[in-house]
């Protein structure tokens, strides 16, 4: 009845006004929803990215051998430092070209100088030779330094090196250089370092490691037991002093 | 036209404010990362330079029992809200105080390379990267800010 009393024209502009309204509306809550959506993906990419680094860190670290007892012992045929009777055997199994073999190398020289008489370390070769080409070579380069009484001497140049070598595309000549550096017989290492003899030691403790599905390099095993890295070198220490107090704790008993 | 002025909102360039939501979350990733690992018992490792250890293990690495990793966490991730409440609210005052408080995490990366590199002597890359991100939302502070102040003249 009203509405016929409005001209066409207020009509018009009155249907206009309800439409704008009607859009604003949808724009609100457009909006509102648009926000929600917003705030809703943030929270779950948040929430997902923390859940997805726990998982990652829990995975790395998650290394179903620690604590394993392996029942490795030092064997006669190894390179070893330290008293033959030690309470603790400390065996590393490691590869000349990886940077946290060479990190631990300090570590663990300074740890078994700390206890000469209480440890016994042995080096065991786990080259990578997938993501370390030259690791093979330098494992045999060391024990070829070996059979001419050496060993230890190339395996600290090797670490102490590794630096300069590891990202050469050849280094069987620098190695020989070091033998020479070492006074060795230059011509006795060449035909050692290709020797069946020299690729068996190296190959045959690869394997020993690939059979205990070693997770990397360094590994430790202290008197058989599989143990973590250690973070720190007192964290190093602490694991020696316990295998220590066990040991004594065992001899007592027994 | 004097209240067509105060009307008028200081514009913030999208480009700057989408890079600053950017480095929040890259210094959040950082961050988060760092904080899991520190509540988790193993170490950092980080390759060749085995720095990372030697920082993440220093006693520089908690306040009052606080990982700062989380602090930075915490810190990254309010910049980011702050960031993401802007898109959506199109609220300048909102990213004025983020830009703002990037200022906090300059302070804080200057103090914590400083103690790498004298204190410690040992560098931790998450650490740098952290650095790095804080330093960068800071220049972006600027710019921002600077922008917006130009058009508020104009």
């Amino acid at each position: 009845m009203e509405n016929n009393t409005l001209s066409k024209k207020q009509q018009k502009r009155l249907a206009r006004a309800a439409k704008k309204q009607a859009q604003m509306q949808n724009q609100k809550t457009g909006r509102a929803v648009k926000s929600t959506a917003t705030w809703a993906i943030t929270l779950l990419v948040i929430v997902g990215i923390v859940y997805g680094l726990v998982l990652l860190v829990r995975n790395s670290s998650t290394n179903e051998l620690i604590g394993v007892d392996t029942d490795l012992s030092i064997e006669s045929t190894d390179w070893t430092i330290g008293e033959a009777e030690a309470p603790v055997q400390l065996i590393e199994f490691s590869d000349f070209q990886c940077p946290a073999c060479a990190a631990y190398h300090s570590v663990v020289k300074q740890v078994i100088s700390e206890y000469p008489s209480d440890v016994l370390f042995a080096y065991r070769h786990y080259p990578l030779s997938q993501i370390h080409p030259h690791a093979e070579l330098a494992g045999r380069a060391a024990e070829a330094a070996g059979i001419q009484g050496k060993f230890w001497e190339m395996h600290d140049k090797l670490f102490e090196t590794q630096a300069s070598w590891s990202a050469r595309a050849s280094v069987k000549d620098l190695f020989v250089e070091f033998a020479s550096e070492l006074g060795l017989d230059v011509t006795r290492f060449e035909a050692d370092i290709d020797s069946d003899e020299v690729k068996d030691a190296v190959e045959g403790e690869a394997l020993q490691a690939r059979a205990l599905n070693l997770p990397g390099t360094p590994s430790f095993i202290v008197n058989g037991v599989y143990v973590q890295n250690p973070p720190s070198i007192d964290a190093f220490r602490a694991i020696i002093e316990d295998a220590i107090a066990n040991a004594g704790a065992d001899t007592t008993t027994e | 036209m004097q209240l067509q002025m105060q009307e008028q909102t200081p514009q913030l360039s999208k480009k700057l404010v989408l890079l600053f939501g950017l480095f929040a979350f890259i210094g959040f990733l950082d961050a988060a990362y760092l904080t899991v690992v520190h509540f988790s018992d193993i170490p950092l490792l980080c390759g060749a330079n085995s720095g990372c250890e030697t920082v993440t293990t220093s006693v520089y690495s908690a306040i009052a029992g606080i990982p700062v990793a989380l602090l930075g966490a915490l810190y990254y991730i309010g910049l980011l809200f702050l960031t993401i409440f802007y898109l959506d609210r199109k609220n300048s005052t909102v990213m004025h105080l983020a830009l703002r408080l990037s200022a906090i995490g300059l302070v804080a990366s200057l103090y914590f390379v400083g103690l790498q590199l004298f204190v410690l002597k040992a560098l931790c890359i998450y650490c740098m990267a952290s650095a790095i991100s804080s330093t960068t939302l800071f220049v972006i502070g600027l710019f921002g800010r600077r922008a917006a102040l130009k058009t508020v003249v104009q």
